[in-house]
């Protein structure tokens, strides 16, 4: 009950919280963007054994924000937290190119999980700053993207160590969310 | 108890492979046949690497999936029936585990996360953390199988073989008593403990090397030498003067002016010594006594501890003994090092690691503690005014799921959170059981369908999306002291209304309670218990002075007032045995009868009353009618259908058989202006049923200290009644023969202590003149105040 009319007093005062999973393979620069979103500075991360999970607020939106480990053994684990969701993040390491493949495949098994087939797709095209980055359009295609047709989804370009592009994307996720609410 | 088997059934190596995540890399001596994923995120658990350094623990083979099924049988397997549990499931591993965040600016990403884990059929994993530190340590530094072995080999080379082995009520006994020599006789190093009486002989025959055990064995071999001497030996039950004198000088020593100079302690310990003759053994009977009236005055209440004289035979100052009789002093040699292992010997199977009551009482005791959710019959025993430590005792006993979530908290610390709770449920251990087979004190993603559908679940984690994901009924949430109660916790346990039969039975019975309108509401509330929506909000009606709030209320304060651990598990001991009674009281009252066994029934004459003491009718209508919603809870649980079982077993096996002796020993306590017949009935029949040691340790342990131990029976020595003074006279006699005993006699104060050496001493006298027309010997006529006023009070 209380939590309901906290909910209609957000909307009257335009604060809303969204719930966001972000995934990607190890190593993608997933904890860094969280903790550069949450204290804008750039932290030495170790790789997360579970999640972490933070709230971001951005432009009066309350983005509660999952950031779950992604080794291949722990992967399993990642279906624990898709209810509830509102939008996935996808974290991906531009510099990558070996592992695209294996990125594209964990993308898709996410997907056509049921309880994501609602949620809006961001995908950061991280460590854009490293050589050789792959760029948001080759991502976009390695991804397979274009044969989504049911999705919203965008892909920025990021850099999770400086913050470039961070904002954005959550920006694109605000917007896109606003507009399902009835 | 613990002496079968293997101490430690299987070592785990797990670590956080930076590139493919938690991996089982391990176990030794062989595969445990259970999903190693599971094991090794378990193992590493959500948060480890914020954590330098944290313990966890979590069990085996409570669920299908966390069974384990070894290729070779275990050892125990072969020689032990019961290393399977009654329903043939196996029985539970206990797993100990250390994980350890190392941050490397050489590594790859920066850190190494590696996990040991010691799986032990002991209860008291907190034993092996020592070991467990250094062996994780050596693996840190030097990365094989060898350590896992080397670890394996030193853990299950431990010799706890001379550990005294306690029944039932000498533990209850120990955890009870703060006193750090109790039951030191047990440690005698001629290992297997014999039959007391006999046990004290044999030492007194071969008293050399007997002195480690303690402070009371002096006395009590210096009696039986004494005794050789007493042409009346046959009578145990009533000791010879001169040996009652050093028995019973051991119950008063403890005088003002023993405390307040050593000296006076160790001349009155010369006396008798010096009767006994000079002796080798009445020397070391000597320097020991000496010592015992000091180390029973800084008992005392007095605090006094310069008189403290240290002799040589101290046996406190030996090697080899438990400073505290509560452990079990031995160690485990480690490449090298020795390292001192304290096994604690009262604990009950229900208790798992160092947990803390005193811990759970504060985290959900402050006062910005939130309670929400709706109210339910089974938890809110007191509406809204139900404290949140009741509400979750109310769970466990009713079987509810319940969640404890700590999140950014080191799952170490959740996890103990979750073996306080059993505790709590279970009474430590002492009453109920059933509570650790569904805890699961650390508790992640893996395996998670597995024990969240295990029913009445006592789980911990460090994962908030539980909260979302996982069906609980009470969220325990300890970082934000906030407690939960599941918003359909009315669809998983609805409401239930009470058979028509019951009702009428209620209606029926209580009219014999000539009581005030009060009762009559009250049996109305039971009768219509559930049923109606009006009914409901009655029984929501909260009060401030209702019985569990004032409990919390004193325990809090005990707690502030810096009163330990010990004194809190006792309370709630009490308050789940109390709890147990009140059911059975509530069983009989709505069916008939009870399965229970504590049938009530009051004193007659020529009969003694038993079950459950109230102060008066109107009090027990009261409390059945705030318990019954959560009795009937309980009475569909599993700790239920145990507990049936086990007062079964334990009725059959008492030592004490034919009445209820802690309902006599609760109507000494409670009940005011008690008949004297009844008063004479109880003495009579607890001495005559103090016969073996058992029996000895059967009364005692209904006795605590902080219930002030032997005092309701000690007012019975200053009763109008001669036959009520004589039988509680042979009862002290009994109790003095066991140094067990002895410590409960020494706590009396010292006016009581007087009253019972005096009257003791007037018999013992009488019967001497009796039999053999002799006056007592002169030097206990002149030797203390107690035989002056015995003469003055002799004709009275």
């Amino acid at each position: 009950m209380g939590g309901n009319l906290s909910k209609v007093l957000g909307r009257l005062f335009g604060n809303k919280e969204m719930r966001l999973l972000m995934l990607g393979l190890d190593a993608a620069g997933k904890t860094t963007i969280l903790y550069k979103l949450k204290l804008n500075q750039s932290v030495t991360t170790i790789p997360t054994v579970g999640f972490n999970v933070e709230t971001v607020t951005y432009k009066n939106v309350k983005f509660n924000v999952w950031d779950v480990g992604g080794q291949d053994k722990i992967r399993p684990l990642w279906r624990h937290y898709y209810t509830g969701t509102q939008g996935l993040v996808f974290v991906v390491d531009s510099q990558d190119k070996e592992r695209i493949d294996e990125a594209q495949q964990e993308l898709h098994r996410i997907l056509i999980d049921r309880e994501m087939k609602e949620c809006l797709l961001l995908v950061f095209a991280n460590k854009q700053d490293l050589p050789g980055a792959m760029s948001p359009a080759e991502v976009t295609e390695k991804l397979g993207l274009h044969r989504m047709r049911d999705r919203s989804w965008y892909v920025h370009p990021s850099c999770a160590t400086t913050g470039e592009g961070l904002f954005e994307g959550l920006q694109w996720l605000n917007q896109n969310v606003k507009k399902r609410q009835p | 108890m613990a002496g079968k088997g293997p101490h430690c059934s299987f070592v785990l190596l797990a670590e956080f492979d930076i590139d493919s995540g938690a991996q089982l890399t391990y176990q030794f001596p062989q595969p445990l046949g259970t999903d190693e994923g599971l094991l090794a995120n378990l193992m590493l658990p959500d948060g480890a690497e914020r954590h330098l350094e944290d313990w966890t623990i979590f069990f085996l083979n409570q669920t299908p999936f966390n069974t384990i099924a070894p290729v070779l049988a275990l050892e125990t397997e072969l020689s032990d029936n019961q290393s399977s549990r009654e329903d043939g499931r196996p029985e539970l591993l206990y797993v100990l585990n250390l994980v350890r965040t190392k941050h490397d600016k050489s590594v790859r990403r920066g850190a190494v996360v590696k996990a040991m884990a010691i799986c032990t059929r002991h209860p008291f994993i907190q034993i092996f953390k020592p070991v467990l530190l250094l062996a994780l340590d050596d693996y840190f530094a030097n990365p094989s199988q060898e350590c896992l072995a080397r670890l394996f080999d030193a853990i299950n080379s431990m010799d706890i073989s001379a550990a005294p082995a306690l029944t039932r009520y000498e533990k209850l006994i120990m955890r009870a008593s703060e006193r750090k020599d109790i039951f030191a006789e047990k440690f005698s190093t001629n290992a297997p403990p014999l039959p007391p009486k006999l046990a004290h002989k044999t030492t007194s025959s071969n008293g050399s090397h007997s002195s480690e055990d303690g402070v009371l064995v002096g006395s009590i071999r210096a009696r039986s030498t004494t005794a050789a001497s007493d042409p009346n030996p046959t009578h145990p039950s009533t000791p010879s003067d001169s040996s009652f004198s050093l028995g019973g000088s051991a119950v008063w020593v403890n005088d003002d002016s023993v405390i307040i100079d050593g000296q006076v302690g160790v001349a009155i310990g010369a006396g008798p010594g010096s009767v006994g003759g000079a002796s080798v053994s009445g020397s070391s009977v000597l320097t020991s006594r000496g010592r015992r009236s000091t180390d029973a005055s800084s008992n005392s209440s007095h605090a006094h501890s310069g008189g403290a004289i240290p002799t040589s035979s101290d046996p406190h100052l030996r090697s080899g003994i438990s400073k505290d009789t509560h452990f079990f002093q031995t160690n485990i040699a480690y490449k090298g090092h020795t390292l001192p292992i304290k096994l604690p010997l009262a604990t009950f199977p229900e208790e798992v690691g160092e947990y803390s009551l005193i811990q759970l009482i504060q985290t959900f005791s402050t006062p910005l503690i939130t309670v929400s959710g709706p109210l339910h019959p089974h938890l809110h025993t007191n509406g809204s005014l139900t404290h949140p430590i009741i509400i979750l005792f109310n769970a466990l006993i009713t079987g509810k799921r319940i969640l404890f979530l700590g999140h950014n908290i080191p799952a170490g610390q959740v996890a103990n959170y979750v073996l306080s709770a059993c505790a709590l449920g279970s009474g430590c251990g002492a009453i109920l059981r059933g509570f650790i087979e569904r805890a699961f004190p650390y508790a992640g993603l893996a395996g998670g369908e597995d024990w969240v559908s295990t029913p009445a679940y006592i789980a911990g984690v460090t994962n908030p999306i539980f909260e979302t994901s996982a069906a609980w009924d009470i969220l325990m949430d300890i970082g934000t002291a906030r407690v939960v109660v599941h918003k359909d916790i009315h669809s998983s346990f609805p409401p239930t209304t009470a058979p028509p039969a019951l009702v009428n039975q209620v209606m029926a019975r209580p009219l014999k309670a000539e009581n005030s309108v009060a009762s009559e509401d009250d049996i109305q509330r039971i009768a219509t218990r559930d049923g109606k929506e009006g009914a409901q909000k009655g029984e929501f009606a909260a009060k401030p002075d209702n019985l569990d709030n004032m409990f919390i209320e004193d325990l809090i304060s005990a707690i502030t007032s810096h009163f330990g651990e010990t004194l809190v598990r006792m309370r709630f001991t009490e308050y789940v045995a109390r709890f147990v009674r009140l059911a059975s009281r509530y069983e009989e009252v709505a069916a008939g009868t009870t399965k229970l066994g504590y049938s009530s029934a009051p004193f007659v004459d020529g009969s003694l009353g038993k079950g459950i003491v109230f102060p008066d009718e109107a009090v027990a209508l009261k409390e059945l009618a705030t318990n019954a919603s959560r009795i009937e809870g309980w009475r569909r649980s599993k700790s239920y259908q145990y507990s049936v079982q086990d007062s079964q077993k334990y009725r059959a096996t008492a030592p004490i058989q034919g009445f209820d002796v802690l309902y006599q020993l609760s109507r000494l306590r409670l009940v005011k202006s008690l008949p004297d017949a009844e008063v004479e009935l109880i003495v009579r029949s607890i001495a005559e049923n103090l016969r073996t040691y058992e029996q000895v340790v059967e009364i005692l342990a209904y006795m605590p200290p902080h219930a002030g131990g032997l005092q309701p029976l000690s007012f019975c020595l200053f009763h109008q009644q001669e036959s009520i003074r004589e039988a509680t006279v042979d009862i002290f006699n009994e109790l003095r023969q066991y140094p067990v005993g002895v410590i409960f006699l020494q706590a009396l104060n010292h006016f009581q202590r007087y009253a019972y050496v005096r009257q003791a001493h007037a018999r013992e006298s009488r019967v001497k003149d009796l039999s053999h027309g002799l006056a007592p010997p002169p030097h206990l006529v002149s030797r203390t105040p107690s035989n002056r006023s015995e003469v003055s009070l002799g004709g009275m």
